[in-house]
Protein backbone atom coordinates (compact mmCIF):
# COMPACT_ATOMS: atom_id res chain seq x y z
CA UNK A 1 0.00 0.00 0.00
CA UNK A 2 0.99 3.66 -1.17
CA UNK A 3 0.96 6.74 0.86
CA UNK A 4 1.82 8.26 4.22
CA UNK A 5 1.53 6.98 7.73
CA UNK A 6 -0.69 9.24 9.95
CA UNK A 7 1.21 11.50 11.26
CA UNK A 8 -0.41 13.57 14.46
CA UNK A 9 0.73 10.38 17.12
CA UNK A 10 3.15 11.50 19.61
CA UNK A 11 5.58 8.81 20.77
CA UNK A 12 9.09 8.40 23.26
CA UNK A 13 11.46 5.90 22.70
CA UNK A 14 13.03 6.01 25.76
CA UNK A 15 16.07 3.91 24.92
CA UNK A 16 18.38 4.49 21.41
CA UNK A 17 16.15 6.06 18.74
CA UNK A 18 16.90 9.72 19.47
CA UNK A 19 20.41 9.11 19.92
CA UNK A 20 20.74 7.19 16.83
CA UNK A 21 19.35 9.38 14.83
CA UNK A 22 21.50 12.81 16.60
CA UNK A 23 18.80 14.47 18.07
CA UNK A 24 19.62 13.63 21.75
CA UNK A 25 23.12 14.01 23.68
CA UNK A 26 24.21 12.24 26.34
CA UNK A 27 25.72 14.12 29.45
CA UNK A 28 29.22 13.22 27.97
CA UNK A 29 28.68 14.88 24.84
CA UNK A 30 27.46 18.10 26.63
CA UNK A 31 30.35 17.98 28.59
CA UNK A 32 33.00 17.29 26.20
CA UNK A 33 31.86 19.83 23.99
CA UNK A 34 31.06 17.06 21.67
CA UNK A 35 27.96 16.78 19.80
CA UNK A 36 27.08 14.86 16.74
CA UNK A 37 23.85 17.14 15.31
CA UNK A 38 23.35 18.40 12.01
CA UNK A 39 26.56 15.76 10.63
CA UNK A 40 29.18 18.06 12.59
CA UNK A 41 30.30 17.66 15.89
CA UNK A 42 30.38 20.74 18.26
CA UNK A 43 29.47 22.05 21.84
CA UNK A 44 25.34 21.38 22.51
CA UNK A 45 23.86 23.56 25.33
CA UNK A 46 20.58 21.26 25.72
CA UNK A 47 20.19 17.37 25.94
CA UNK A 48 17.70 17.61 22.76
CA UNK A 49 17.42 19.52 19.71
CA UNK A 50 14.95 19.31 16.92
CA UNK A 51 14.96 16.82 13.88
CA UNK A 52 12.72 15.27 11.27
CA UNK A 53 13.70 12.06 9.67
CA UNK A 54 12.18 9.78 7.17
CA UNK A 55 12.11 6.06 6.73
CA UNK A 56 10.76 3.88 3.50
CA UNK A 57 9.66 -0.30 3.98
CA UNK A 58 10.28 -2.38 1.39
CA UNK A 59 10.28 -6.15 0.69
CA UNK A 60 9.69 -6.11 4.65
CA UNK A 61 12.63 -4.41 5.53
CA UNK A 62 13.18 -0.20 7.00
CA UNK A 63 15.69 1.69 5.36
CA UNK A 64 16.26 5.39 6.74
CA UNK A 65 16.38 7.78 3.98
CA UNK A 66 16.69 10.93 5.32
CA UNK A 67 17.20 13.11 8.39
CA UNK A 68 17.29 17.12 8.58
CA UNK A 69 17.65 18.98 11.36
CA UNK A 70 18.10 22.98 12.50
CA UNK A 71 17.08 25.30 9.63
CA UNK A 72 16.84 22.05 7.67
CA UNK A 73 13.61 21.94 9.17
CA UNK A 74 12.35 25.65 8.15
CA UNK A 75 10.01 23.84 4.81
CA UNK A 76 7.90 22.63 7.96
CA UNK A 77 6.57 25.34 9.47
CA UNK A 78 4.18 27.50 6.80
CA UNK A 79 4.49 30.38 9.64
CA UNK A 80 7.65 30.99 7.93
CA UNK A 81 7.08 31.02 4.82
CA UNK A 82 4.22 33.71 5.36
CA UNK A 83 6.51 35.92 7.28
CA UNK A 84 8.64 35.59 4.66
CA UNK A 85 5.92 37.70 2.21
CA UNK A 86 5.87 40.32 4.70
CA UNK A 87 8.29 43.46 5.08
CA UNK A 88 8.67 43.56 8.84
CA UNK A 89 7.77 40.00 10.28
CA UNK A 90 11.06 38.03 9.10
CA UNK A 91 13.66 39.23 11.90
CA UNK A 92 13.01 36.58 14.53
CA UNK A 93 12.55 34.16 11.88
CA UNK A 94 16.00 34.60 10.52
CA UNK A 95 16.93 33.98 13.90
CA UNK A 96 15.88 30.48 13.17
CA UNK A 97 14.04 30.61 16.91
CA UNK A 98 10.46 29.67 17.92
CA UNK A 99 10.75 31.63 21.15
CA UNK A 100 7.99 34.02 19.75
CA UNK A 101 5.30 31.51 19.49
CA UNK A 102 2.26 31.77 21.81
CA UNK A 103 -0.40 29.55 22.53
CA UNK A 104 -3.55 31.32 20.13
CA UNK A 105 -5.08 32.45 23.57
CA UNK A 106 -1.69 34.03 25.07
CA UNK A 107 -1.36 36.77 22.41
CA UNK A 108 -2.22 39.88 23.89
CA UNK A 109 -6.15 41.28 22.95
CA UNK B 1 15.59 55.14 6.84
CA UNK B 2 12.64 55.89 4.20
CA UNK B 3 11.69 52.62 2.04
CA UNK B 4 12.02 53.55 -1.86
CA UNK B 5 8.24 54.32 -3.12
CA UNK B 6 7.95 54.41 -6.45
CA UNK B 7 5.13 54.73 -9.26
CA UNK B 8 3.08 51.66 -9.75
CA UNK B 9 4.42 50.85 -13.58
CA UNK B 10 7.94 50.99 -11.96
CA UNK B 11 6.72 48.69 -8.97
CA UNK B 12 5.32 46.47 -11.64
CA UNK B 13 9.21 46.98 -13.35
CA UNK B 14 10.94 45.78 -10.10
CA UNK B 15 8.52 43.41 -9.33
CA UNK B 16 8.69 41.90 -12.51
CA UNK B 17 12.40 41.65 -12.74
CA UNK B 18 12.48 40.09 -9.06
CA UNK B 19 9.77 36.96 -10.66
CA UNK B 20 13.01 36.12 -12.63
CA UNK B 21 14.81 35.24 -9.55
CA UNK B 22 11.85 33.40 -8.26
CA UNK B 23 11.03 30.91 -10.71
CA UNK B 24 14.96 29.92 -11.20
CA UNK B 25 14.48 29.54 -7.12
CA UNK B 26 11.33 27.41 -7.81
CA UNK B 27 13.12 24.96 -10.45
CA UNK B 28 16.23 24.83 -8.29
CA UNK B 29 14.13 23.71 -5.03
CA UNK B 30 12.76 21.41 -7.58
CA UNK B 31 16.18 20.38 -8.30
CA UNK B 32 17.32 19.81 -5.21
CA UNK B 33 13.70 17.73 -4.20
CA UNK B 34 14.87 15.17 -6.87
CA UNK B 35 18.13 14.61 -5.33
CA UNK B 36 16.91 14.43 -2.26
CA UNK B 37 14.54 11.14 -3.59
CA UNK B 38 17.69 9.86 -5.33
CA UNK B 39 20.24 9.82 -2.37
CA UNK B 40 21.04 6.12 -0.79
CA UNK B 41 19.13 4.65 1.91
CA UNK B 42 20.75 2.90 4.63
CA UNK B 43 18.83 -0.23 6.55
CA UNK B 44 17.66 -0.37 10.02
CA UNK B 45 18.35 -3.58 11.59
CA UNK B 46 17.87 -2.33 15.43
CA UNK B 47 14.85 -2.81 16.78
CA UNK B 48 13.25 0.16 18.46
CA UNK B 49 10.13 0.87 20.98
CA UNK B 50 7.92 3.75 21.06
CA UNK B 51 5.03 4.29 23.66
CA UNK B 52 2.40 6.84 23.45
CA UNK B 53 -1.22 6.98 22.89
CA UNK B 54 -1.37 3.89 21.03
CA UNK B 55 0.66 1.64 23.79
CA UNK B 56 3.98 0.39 22.83
CA UNK B 57 4.55 -0.31 19.15
CA UNK B 58 7.86 -0.88 17.36
CA UNK B 59 9.32 1.41 14.43
CA UNK B 60 7.95 -0.99 11.26
CA UNK B 61 4.21 -0.85 13.74
CA UNK B 62 4.50 3.14 13.08
CA UNK B 63 3.78 2.78 9.18
CA UNK B 64 0.41 2.20 10.08
CA UNK B 65 0.57 -0.60 7.09
CA UNK B 66 1.62 1.96 4.72
CA UNK B 67 5.34 1.88 3.00
CA UNK B 68 6.44 6.02 3.87
CA UNK B 69 6.62 7.47 7.49
CA UNK B 70 8.22 10.86 8.63
CA UNK B 71 9.14 11.11 12.49
CA UNK B 72 9.55 15.02 13.61
CA UNK B 73 11.78 14.46 16.60
CA UNK B 74 10.47 16.59 19.26
CA UNK B 75 12.09 17.83 22.22
CA UNK B 76 10.39 16.15 25.03
CA UNK B 77 12.36 16.04 28.19
CA UNK B 78 11.07 18.47 30.33
CA UNK B 79 13.96 18.35 32.68
CA UNK B 80 16.41 19.73 29.91
CA UNK B 81 14.84 21.35 26.70
CA UNK B 82 13.17 24.92 27.03
CA UNK B 83 10.61 23.97 29.07
CA UNK B 84 7.63 21.73 28.90
CA UNK B 85 5.38 25.00 27.83
CA UNK B 86 7.64 25.75 25.09
CA UNK B 87 7.97 21.88 23.62
CA UNK B 88 3.45 22.12 23.76
CA UNK B 89 4.18 25.19 21.99
CA UNK B 90 6.35 24.13 19.37
CA UNK B 91 4.30 20.89 18.89
CA UNK B 92 0.66 22.93 18.61
CA UNK B 93 2.38 24.81 15.78
CA UNK B 94 3.62 22.01 14.01
CA UNK B 95 0.51 19.80 14.58
CA UNK B 96 -1.74 22.35 13.19
CA UNK B 97 0.39 22.01 9.50
CA UNK B 98 0.42 18.97 9.71
CA UNK B 99 -2.29 17.29 7.29
CA UNK B 100 -3.92 13.92 8.25
CA UNK B 101 -2.01 11.28 7.17
CA UNK B 102 -5.09 10.46 4.97
CA UNK B 103 -4.39 12.84 3.12
CA UNK B 104 -1.62 11.96 1.92
CA UNK B 105 -2.24 9.57 -0.73
CA UNK B 106 -0.47 10.30 -3.97
CA UNK B 107 -3.03 11.99 -6.26
CA UNK B 108 -5.56 12.85 -3.67
CA UNK B 109 -5.06 16.27 -2.46
CA UNK B 110 -9.12 17.22 -2.37
CA UNK B 111 -9.47 17.09 1.34
CA UNK B 112 -8.47 20.20 3.00
CA UNK B 113 -6.14 19.59 6.44
CA UNK B 114 -7.97 18.84 9.82
CA UNK B 115 -7.60 20.90 12.59
CA UNK B 116 -7.94 17.70 15.38
CA UNK B 117 -5.05 16.82 14.60
CA UNK B 118 -3.86 19.32 16.79
CA UNK B 119 -6.12 18.68 19.59
CA UNK B 120 -5.19 15.15 18.97
CA UNK B 121 -1.18 16.36 19.64
CA UNK B 122 -1.88 18.17 23.19
CA UNK B 123 -3.91 14.87 24.44
CA UNK B 124 -0.86 13.09 23.36
CA UNK B 125 1.60 15.31 25.15
CA UNK B 126 -0.30 15.35 28.59
CA UNK B 127 0.13 11.46 28.38
CA UNK B 128 3.73 11.72 27.74
CA UNK B 129 4.30 13.98 30.47
CA UNK B 130 2.54 11.56 32.42
CA UNK B 131 4.91 9.02 31.48
CA UNK B 132 8.04 10.59 32.38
Amino acid sequence: MSGWAGASRLLVCRVDFNFDYHVSFTPEQMKDGKADYNYRVDPVFMSESPGVSVFLREGGKIYHTYSAYARGLDMLNAAYNYLDLVPKGSRRRAMGMMDWLRRRDEYPA
Amino acid sequence: MEHNVVSHKDWVAARTKFLADEKEFTKERDRMSQARRELPWELVDKEYAFEGTGGKRTLAELFDGRNQLVIYHAMFNPATAFTTDDVDRGLAVLCVLVLDGRHRQPGDSSQPPRRHGCRRGHRAVQEVRGLS
